[in-house]
């Protein structure tokens, strides 16, 4: 095989700076960004999953009576109208982690760093007078006069109410009790547990498969996205025009979904070469005990307690 | 007679040929291996006998039926022939589509209508057997490729087929597990099973087959016979692109002529 003349010319064999270029900074942001985002997906659901390989209580109970049980509770947390019981079923949520070998600091991290603060900020108009009229708590300012917009009255003086303060505690204690348990749901059982569960309640089985299978193939196709990002670095020494950069994104975007759409036929062939014929059929080993039922009838005694006494209806609500 | 191929033809989107004019038969019990370059239409054959693709001209029969699609649109036949014929994907990120490795070993038995024991026995028995009970729980994602193509045999074999169509069982796969997927097939071999490999490997060819049948690139059976025969057949293996010339040093002598790596330099030369 002939080589091309110009192959005989090697490099220096040690570095020597190029004269203007030497000492400039790369910033291959938005490729090391999505590289980090795909190995980040892959890393953090195999990191959660090893939870839900460790023994604790959760983990030892059937995901059927799991489920349930803890669903139960999100519903009880809708229907309470007590700060009291939110924060007490939060302190349990807690316990059930610490019980189940969570860290308690990763479990609160997880659950009331982002997403109560982002209920919080949708919460927060609510504490306003105009929207929520009431006994004002904390002036923030004055206006030369009260004027209407629409179905608000805008109120001369502006300020935070004791009666929006509740109700956005409310919204922000709901949001973080129920986001604890499921939460806790997920955390403490695999996947295929959780899907095997949904299945048993006699979901469709062309939804419960969908999804499992989605997760499943999520999962290659990250990998392979990561393997074409990293391709692109180790052949880039300089950022590229954001035109230029757009165009490789949507080109790789483009091979990606025709990558899945031939890996999803090759899939369906997969299935029919073993027996597939319309409708899928899936082992569910699950083995009920004691304290599956002793679970349940805890989880749905409280929940029964708790509307009782704390909901709005309920005897301490009223 | 298990397989007859008659003059199958197959073309891609109406316009790409992967297959001319085939014709084959597969005995019972045979150990075939189908050889030939990238792209010849290897993988394509091993489709069409599992039922998978249909020829677009000539006949394919199976355990006295043709292979149609009419044919696989009857449950009772499809069951009959999903259970005995077995087919091992080239790439097994297709083959394994379920979340954990027991629910794939699972997942054959339990469309052929296993009961939920059965198929959990029968998936743990072929689970013990490959040595995979560390790995029984986990989600495939999460294997090396090694690991995931013994997860797919698992799932193939979990059926216990009659017959074994393998894509390049072989590929990526370290010598080691090289040595114990040959085995393996030996013993199933011994148990009556046929087993059609496609592969570009030579080097395994003499350990899992007693017949070789060689594709050309212009996706026809150019050759048929004992494997022996067929390897040593150099100017056959250079023209199907099995074997290509290049240069190689013998000492000092450094000169170039066709070989292979499976059974290198077996030949004369004068040191001049």
């Amino acid at each position: 095989m002939p080589l091309p003349c110009w192959f005989k010319i090697n490099g220096p064999p040690v570095y020597q700076p190029i004269a203007g270029s030497a000492g400039k900074r790369i910033r291959l942001l938005f490729l090391d960004r999505t590289l980090k985002a795909a190995a980040g997906l892959m890393n953090e659901f195999i990191f959660c999953e090893g939870y839900a390989l460790k023994e604790g209580l959760l983990q030892g109970l059937d995901p059927r009576f799991k489920l349930i049980g803890l669903l139960s509770l999100v519903v009880g947390v809708s229907l309470l109208h007590s700060l009291w019981a939110l924060c007490g079923l939060c302190v349990l949520a807690v316990m059930l982690a610490a019980l189940s070998r969570i860290e308690p600091a990763f479990f609160l991290k997880r659950v009331w760093l982002v997403l109560p603060l982002f209920a919080g900020a949708i919460a927060l108009p609510a504490t306003l007078n105009f929207f929520t009229p009431g006994d004002l708590v904390w002036k923030i300012g004055e206006l030369e006069r009260a004027f209407r917009i629409g179905p608000y009255e805008v109120p001369k003086e502006i300020g935070v109410t004791k009666q929006g303060l509740t109700a956005a505690l409310f919204l922000v204690g709901r949001v973080g009790a129920s986001l604890s348990f499921v939460l806790l749901l997920t955390l403490t059982t695999p996947w295929a547990g959780i899907l095997k569960a949904v299945r048993s309640f006699r979901v469709p089985q062309v939804y419960v498969q969908t999804l499992g299978m989605a997760l499943r193939y999520l999962m290659l196709l990250a990998r392979i996205m990561e393997e074409m990002y990293t391709a692109k670095k180790s052949r880039t020494v300089k950022a590229g025009r954001i035109r230029a950069e757009q165009r490789w994104i949507a080109g790789q975007a483009g091979a990606l979904f025709a990558r899945s759409l031939q890996l999803s036929s090759e899939v369906h062939r997969a299935m029919v070469a073993r027996g597939y014929q319309g409708e899928v059929k899936i082992l569910i080993p699950f083995q009920v005990r004691t304290r599956d039922y002793l679970w349940l009838g805890l989880c749905l005694g409280l929940t029964a307690t708790l509307v009782y006494f704390f909901s709005f209806q309920g005897i301490m609500g009223r | 007679m298990l397989f007859e191929l008659r003059n199958i033809e197959y073309t891609f989107a109406a316009r790409y040929p992967a297959l001319r004019g085939i014709d084959l038969k597969i005995e019972a019990g045979e150990r075939l291996v189908i050889l030939g370059a990238n792209g010849c239409g290897k993988s394509t054959l091993l489709h069409i006998l599992a039922g998978l693709l249909f020829p677009t001209a000539g006949e394919i029969w199976a355990f006295g039926r043709r292979l149609t699609e009419e044919a696989f649109a009857d449950a009772s036949f499809t069951a009959f022939f999903r259970e005995r014929v077995g087919f091992l994907f080239q790439n097994p990120d297709v083959q394994l589509f379920c979340p954990t490795v027991l629910d794939e070993v699972a997942f054959g038995p339990l469309q052929l209508n296993a009961s939920q024991e059965e198929a959990l026995g029968k998936s743990r028995e072929v689970i013990s057997m490959l040595g995979l009970e560390k790995i029984s729980a986990r989600s495939p994602h999460q294997l090396s490729g090694g690991e995931k193509k013994r997860v797919a045999l698992a799932s193939v074999l979990s059926l216990n087929p009659d017959v074994l169509l393998l894509d390049e069982p072989a590929g990526g796969l370290d010598p080691r597990t090289q040595v114990w997927l040959t085995e393996l097939l030996n013993e199933l071999h011994a148990l009556g099973k046929t087993i059609v490999t496609a592969t570009h490997d030579l080097s395994i060819v003499e350990d899992i087959a007693d017949r070789a049948v060689v594709m050309d690139e212009g996706h026809a059976v150019v050759a048929d016979g004992a494997p022996a025969t067929i390897l040593c057949d150099l100017d056959l293996l250079l023209k199907v692109n099995l074997v290509h010339e290049h240069a190689h040093a013998h000492e000092e002598l450094q000169h170039s002529h066709g070989h292979s790596h499976f059974f290198t330099h077996r030949h004369d030369h004068d040191k001049k």
